[in-house]
């Protein structure tokens, strides 16, 4: 303890309270600037993936491919999908069981034509489920699918096919028939409402009918579900799933959510930390200005350090207290990026939204100058929707944040060591000899 | 750490050579010294003489070429790393010819500095430094720093910070050289009452010759042998 606070105390007074020449002042401010600026990227990654593979997931999870789906590959009475739900609705942590009939077709309206893939879905699910109320948002007209011919499109596909609320569109079926080509089959549906859940692949051609139309439109093609919800989706789902299978009869197929989306998820893992590995290298570079100005503050100290050698200080001490040097340095640095890097983070749709503003007032400006005969510039997005959140979803992440100031504090450490190892090896007599 | 011996430092054949390139410096040549505890001596010689090479070979801030060191018990020329630290700690005391007082510390920081990186309590380490601050006559200057104090002031510190670990032997390297006669006379007169009051052998080392008054001996460097 002793030798710990001599060496804080050594350590402290050589960097703060030194008359350092201003050209090692500057030096170590600058390193401290340095590090704390890499620590902004390296923040922001960390928070705002996170945040995005977050709000990405709860939405599949919620949407997509719910917490748990049982499939069957027989064909089903309605007696037995009845009896599986009532079943399932028995364990505690089940919240709601519905089913689920997906399709393909290809979607007409007056302005065009695309290939959508279908959701049936009962009138009630919207109501019943909360987590699909709270990632599914009805931009236009309401959720509902109580009749036959009602259906609900996502944005995108009412854009593609230019219709809104009261509008009719045709939906063309195929009913496979063993040996020979699949019989046509055309249906009217009446648009209820328009959905967006927020992100591109979950919204892109998606159609929700009611689920009984869905059973006459597919029942052949055998894609009924169980999907079921959960309390606490995240926690031991795996576990969960297996005792929900052990319950029902041995034709279930139950699969997790995490069994189904556990390609994207790991997708998304991968390049995170291959991102967050890029940001921390930049961060190992800037920490090596830790080591070149405290090279700098080394040979500045020199006459001090051999004063201290030869009044009996070990070279052990020595080495201690440079390292102290340093954490004080990695210390302003660690604080000063948290802070930014936090901001940053906090405020980054916000940011992301400035920046497309200013870039794409420049864009206009310039092609106004280039251009001037040409029509409206246009619009430039930074963050493309196709791929990402319309919104990221911001929750600091205190674990992680801690991680990232320890790993800064351990390299501030690490690029100290060089220099506090050359102060501990200085001859105190060559210093003393001279002026 | 006494011994039956009356002699503190024993200095047998004591050879530096410094190697400067291909020249070879042949700076001692074979110095036989004893001095007694307690006692006090004064070492001249012309600049280049090496008085402070021998200075730092007793101190074991640097290893002779050949011959023996022995202070005490302690055989400085074969101690190792560690040893050479505790024993410049505990039974050493410097003033050196240049750098006198660290300057990122205060007049009593820089006195209390030998005992804290010796390992003793922070605040005990300063309330002697203290101590010491008065006797040198400084307790009004503890809080300065060295630049804030004339050149004999900070002397008079280097004397207390040479003597707070109460070590056996002090060895001063020019304590008056850039001082005027005034301010010599005063850290002299210090530096040797000082010394007999702790009862610490002294050695000075300096081209001023009116040292030799307050010294019980005084010896001559020259030719890299010392001289009665
Ligand atoms: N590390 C070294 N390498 C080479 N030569 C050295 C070294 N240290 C000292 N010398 C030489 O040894 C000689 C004696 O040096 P020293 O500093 O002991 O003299 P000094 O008697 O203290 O002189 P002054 O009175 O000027 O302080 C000088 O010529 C010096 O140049
Ligand atoms: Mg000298």
């Amino acid at each position: 303890m002793n030798y710990l606070s001599r060496a804080n105390f050594l350590g402290f007074r050589l960097l703060f309270h030194s008359r350092a020449s201003k050209k090692t002042r500057s030096h170590i401010i600058g390193a401290i600037l340095g590090i704390g600026a890499s620590l902004i990227p390296l923040i922001v990654v960390i928070q705002v993936s996170g945040g995005m593979i977050e709000g990405i997931s709860r939405r599949f999870l919620e949407i997509g491919s719910y917490h748990v789906q049982l499939r069957s590959f027989t064909e089903l009475e309605e007696e037995e999908l009845n009896y599986a739900a009532e079943t399932l609705k028995n364990h505690p942590r089940v919240k709601h069981v519905f089913p689920v009939i997906f399709g393909e077709g290809l979607l007409y309206s007056e302005a065009g034509k695309t290939g959508v893939s279908i959701r049936s879905l009962p009138a009630d699910i919207y109501e019943e489920d909360e987590g699909l109320r709270r990632y599914l948002d009805i931009e236009e007209g309401a959720f509902r699918l109580d009749e036959a011919n009602q259906a609900m499109l996502s944005r995108e596909l009412a854009d593609r096919l230019g219709v809104s609320i009261g509008d009719r569109v045709r939906l063309l079926t195929a009913r496979p028939v063993p040996g020979r080509a699949p019989i046509l089959r055309p249906s009217i549906f009446n648009v209820q409402g328009i959905f967006s859940t927020g992100y591109y692949e979950l919204d892109s051609l998606s159609m929700y009918i009611p689920v009984d139309t869905g059973r006459v439109l597919f029942h052949e093609s055998g894609g009924v579900v169980l999907g079921v919800k959960v309390e606490r989706p995240f926690e031991n789902i795996e576990t969960l799933a297996a005792e929900l299978r052990d319950s029902l009869p041995p034709f279930w197929q139950i699969y997790s959510w995490f069994n189904l989306e556990r390609p994207m998820l790991e997708s998304f893992y991968t390049t995170r930390n291959l991102l967050v590995f890029v940001m921390f290298l930049i961060v190992a570079v800037a920490a090596v200005n830790i080591s070149s100005s405290m090279i700098m503050l080394v040979i500045e100290k020199e006459p001090e350090i051999a004063m201290l050698k030869s009044m009996g200080t070990s070279p052990r001490l020595i080495v201690l207290s440079f390292l102290h040097t340093g954490l004080f340095i990695g210390l302003a640095a660690t604080i000063m990026g948290l802070a930014l890097g936090l901001l940053a983070a906090v405020n980054i749709n916000e940011l992301i939204g400035a920046l497309e503003t200013a870039i794409n007032m420049v864009y206009a400006l310039v092609s106004r100058i280039i251009a001037p005969t040409a029509g409206g510039a246009e619009e430039l997005s930074i963050f493309d929707q196709s791929y990402y959140l319309e919104e990221i979803p911001i929750r600091i992440r205190f674990v992680e944040i801690f991680y990232t100031a320890l790993s800064s504090l351990s390299l501030s450490a690490l690029a100290a060591y060089i220099p506090a190892r050359k102060a501990g090896r200085i001859r105190p007599y060559e210093i003393l000899r001279k002026h | 750490m006494r011994t039956n011996n009356d002699n503190l430092v024993e200095i047998v054949n004591l050879g530096k050579i410094y190697k400067n390139g291909s020249e070879e410096l042949h700076i001692l040549r074979g110095v036989d010294l004893k001095i007694a505890r307690g006692s006090s001596i004064l070492i001249s010689g012309e600049s280049g003489s090496g008085k402070s090479t021998l200075l730092n070979l007793i101190g074991g801030l640097d290893r002779p070429s050949y011959g023996s060191v022995k202070v005490g018990d302690f055989m400085v020329d074969h101690g190792s790393e560690e040893e050479m630290t505790a024993y410049r700690n505990q039974q050493v005391g410097f003033i050196f010819q240049f750098h006198y007082l660290m300057k990122d510390f205060s007049a009593l920081e820089n006195t209390m500095l030998p005992a804290f990186m010796g390992g003793e309590a922070k605040e005990k380490a300063l309330k002697r430094a203290a101590e010491l601050l008065e006797r040198v006559e400084l307790g009004d200057r503890e809080d300065f720093y060295p630049s804030q104090l004339s050149g004999g002031e900070r002397q008079r510190v280097a004397v207390a910070r040479a003597l707070i670990n109460e070590p056996d032997i002090v060895l001063a390297d020019e304590p008056t050289g850039n001082l005027d006669e005034k301010h010599s006379e005063i850290v002299a007169e210090l530096l040797f009452d000082l010394s007999k009051f702790f009862e610490t052998t002294l050695v000075v080392v300096s081209h001023d010759l009116s040292l030799a008054k307050r010294a019980d001996r005084h010896l001559r460097l020259n030719e890299g042998v010392l001289k009665g």
